[in-house]
């Protein structure tokens, strides 16, 4: 009896890791949720102010996210949860040159228009599912 | 290098051709002074960043749209 029980508790664990890996492999549907914080994504990215405090700027949309990137995870929307890597990247690399002291004026500039960018491209890509 | 850069800047495809334009900024700030090397480092790294992103973005939407549309044909089956 114990054999079987633990025959059945291996056997369950490996379909629990197949249904994992085979849910990777499906595309998510459409999501309300993470339609809203990737426009709110965009927006934050659009309105990045180089000539204003850009410390509380980078912690709001870090914080933003953050948010999408762990509803994604936990929702397991996986091809959505990758997206956000690269922009999480280029936000912590952002915050990390403000904290050691001021950035120069394109720096800054051309960071934002980067964001943007990616910003957009995960937008696309959240709201252009069926 | 840059020569590249300005043909891609002056083609007819916008999406690199803007991109291309950044670059070109980039570069022009560091000799300008404008941005230091490190500065500029990071910011052409992150334009190749992106384009992959942009990459991986666009086979995500392809597999989607195929996905649904094989699944739309199986329900009519059903």
């Amino acid at each position: 009896m114990k054999k079987l029980l633990l025959i059945l508790a291996v056997l369950s664990l490996s379909a629990c890791s197949t249904l994992e890996s085979l849910k990777e492999q499906i595309p998510s549907r459409w999501d309300a949720n993470q339609s809203l914080i990737v426009t709110d994504m965009q927006q934050m990215t659009r309105h990045i102010d180089c000539t204003a405090d850009l410390k509380s700027q980078l912690h709001s949309l870090f914080m933003k996210v953050e948010w999408y990137d762990i509803y994604a995870s936990t929702k397991g929307t996986y091809d959505m949860a990758k997206l956000d890597q690269v922009m999480l990247t280029t936000i912590k690399e952002f915050q990390e040159r403000t904290d050691k002291g001021p950035v120069s004026p394109m720096y800054c500039d051309m960071k934002k228009k980067v964001l943007v960018q990616q910003a957009d491209i995960i937008a696309k890509t959240v709201q252009g599912r069926f | 290098m840059s020569d590249q850069l300005i043909a891609v800047a002056n083609s007819g495809d916008q999406w690199a051709a803007e991109r291309a334009q950044y670059a070109l900024q980039v570069h022009d700030a560091v000799v300008n002074g404008q941005m230091s090397k490190e500065e500029a480092s990071e910011v052409l790294q992150d334009m190749i960043n992106t384009q992959q992103l942009q990459e991986q973005a666009n086979a995500d939407q392809v597999k989607a749209a195929l996905f649904f549309g094989i699944t739309q044909l199986i329900s009519m089956y059903a």
